[in-house]
């Protein structure tokens, strides 16, 4: 049994569909990377499954309970950082530690998940918020996040606004806790660190799940493109669909063509000279989880 | 529930420094009571609690107006709602907070007003004007009651608009100018009379009674051709149906 599950939850916003059938579920300890375009509905789908959002239809079970708006009964073992850190700008961090951790009966200790969060010290724990920057608020939200010992904790954009440093710490902190069996849902922006974190991996566009896999098998899906530039490159496209290889107009004056079994540099080469086409540049390169999203944002057809 | 009702006061006191409103109502009776009220005028300035009378109506509109307001505003809203809690916990605990903060600051300011009559005897050897308990203390409690009021005005403006400054507004002008909004609507009664129960005319004449004698009943009485306590049954029921109607668009909103 999965921690989460989310079974085919719809939602529209009038005629616009902002969740669109989707299914995913979070195992334990895992880190699951919620990655799309803005508007895609990742937002949206963290709301359905916090129970801050009303759903048409679907369900959302949590630790084998039901999770609906006005049904939170669940969320005593959930965090959440949603779209931006939540704060009283008025209270230092430790007011808000103390705040919050009167939500659970066995919370973690505040001074340890302050330290451990980098929100200590005189100069940190004892300043109102409302002086702190955006590095310093999304710490706190973070330390928020973890202070009722959850067993899941979502986390929208938790890497907005920290320096380096702070993204190693931070990524740190959440790879130690999932090896201590805490699940995360964590979606960014920032597709370097989620490729660096994320076991798993669901891809939403348009309201729709259109990949979850995990991140191995994701990367490992394409694993090489060769990219060229001819003297036609629409010609050079026909050629390479004509051949049956899976071919599209990239960026940059180039044709982008998968590398599979029989198709490579040398393949390609030998088709453009077939074609007759000058071959002004070519290059085999590995994808990258930014790539490879681009590319399953862009293919129509969705293999969920 | 004990949880929501310690974090709310939480905030009254860290985030929201009611106590500063308090210190107000406290000083403002000393000083006025002490050395600008004429001694012949002091009775009417004990049931106004020496001019605080009005700065804690406008505390109480604050209170009420920024408890659901500023959640929106900081963002903490979300964090608020996905917990263990129903919404109707949440609704009722701030509720119970705003009215203890109101409460407290009526205290600071009673006291402030015993305090300002101690000042001035200190001062002028002699006690001034006797204060008549019966309607001092009665002034108090139409206040509390007619504050219930603003409390779901407010509560509901806010909650419609999200928005502190639409709430204070009504809240404040409510708080103040009830006598310009009960010759409103007893202007617009002469052209339909059932008009007279609109819950503004109902709440206007109740507050009208300051001292709790018969002649201030009777009258009211007389304007609605019906026993007090059946219109104070119609101002209840104006009260308990906004608090309702305030929920449900609290307990509707997605956030």
């Amino acid at each position: 049994m999965s921690l989460l599950e989310l079974r085919h939850v719809s939602k529209h916003f009038g005629s616009y569909k902002a969740m669109d059938d989707v299914s995913f579920s979070v195992e334990e300890g895992r880190i699951v990377g919620l990655i799309g375009p803005n508007g895609a509905g990742k937002s949206t789908t963290m709301r359905a499954m916090t129970g801050l959002m009303r759903f048409d239809s679907g369900e959302v079970i949590f630790d084998n309970e039901p999770v609906q708006f006005g049904k939170t009964k669940a969320l005593a073992k959930m965090g959440n950082l949603i779209e931006y850190p939540s704060i009283y700008p008025n209270f230092t961090a430790e007011d808000h530690m103390k705040y919050y951790a009167m939500d659970s009966e066995n919370p973690e200790d505040i001074n340890e998940l302050m330290k451990l969060t980098g929100i200590d010290g005189e100069n940190f724990g004892k300043r109102k918020a409302k002086n702190f920057s955006l590095g310093m608020k999304q710490r706190l939200g973070i330390a928020i996040a973890l202070i009722r010992r959850p067993k899941l904790v979502i986390l929208d954009e938790p890497m907005n606004g920290l320096d380096p440093q702070s993204v190693r710490e931070i990524r740190s902190l959440i790879q130690d806790l999932a090896k201590k069996g805490i699940s995360f849902v964590i979606s960014s922006h920032l597709l370097d660190e989620l490729q660096r974190l994320a076991d798993d991996v669901v891809i939403i566009n348009k309201g729709k799940v259109v990949r979850k896999a995990t991140m191995d098998e994701f990367l490992s899906e394409d694993k090489a493109q060769v990219k060229v530039k001819t003297s036609d490159n629409e010609a050079m496209l026909e050629a390479a669909k004509a051949a049956g290889w899976t071919a599209k107009l990239g960026d940059d004056s180039q044709v982008l063509i998968n590398v599979e079994e029989g198709v490579n540099a040398q393949a390609v080469l030998a088709k453009a000279t077939e074609e007759k086409l000058d071959v002004l540049d070519i290059q085999t390169g590995s994808v990258n989880l930014e790539d490879h999203l681009m590319e399953v944002l862009s293919d129509k057809s969705t293999r969920a | 529930m004990i949880t929501l009702l310690k974090q709310e006061w939480m905030k009254a006191v860290k985030q929201n420094r009611f106590y500063i409103w308090a210190i107000i109502a406290f000083l403002l009776p000393v000083a006025t009571l002490t050395w600008i009220v004429p001694a012949e005028q002091q009775q009417l300035g004990y049931s106004a609690l020496g001019g605080a009378g009005i700065v804690i109506a406008i505390a109480g509109s604050v209170f009420a107006a920024l408890t659901f307001t500023q959640e929106f505003s900081f963002g903490t809203i979300r964090p608020l709602l996905s917990r263990q809690y129903s919404r109707l916990q949440i609704f009722i605990s701030k509720i119970i907070i705003i009215f203890v903060e109101y409460v407290l600051t009526l205290i600071a300011g009673i006291l402030g007003t015993l305090a300002g009559r101690g000042v001035f005897t200190l001062l002028n050897g002699s006690f001034g004007t006797e204060i008549d308990w019966q309607p001092f203390l009665f002034a108090q409690v139409m206040d509390v009651l007619m504050m219930l009021f603003y409390f779901a005005i407010v509560l509901l403006v806010s909650n419609m608009a999200k928005s502190s400054a639409a709430a204070i507004s009504i809240g404040v002008v409510l708080s103040i100018a009830t006598p310009i909004i009960s010759s409103i609507t007893t202007f617009l009664v002469r052209f339909w009379e059932p008009l007279k129960w609109n819950p503004l005319t109902v709440q206007g004449m109740l507050s009208s009674i300051f001292d709790g004698r018969s002649a201030s009943n009777e009258f009211i009485q007389n304007y609605f051709g019906a026993d007090i306590w059946v219109v104070w049954l119609v101002y209840t029921i104006y009260l308990v149906l906004i608090y309702i109607g305030t929920f449900a668009i609290f307990q509707r909103r997605s956030v």
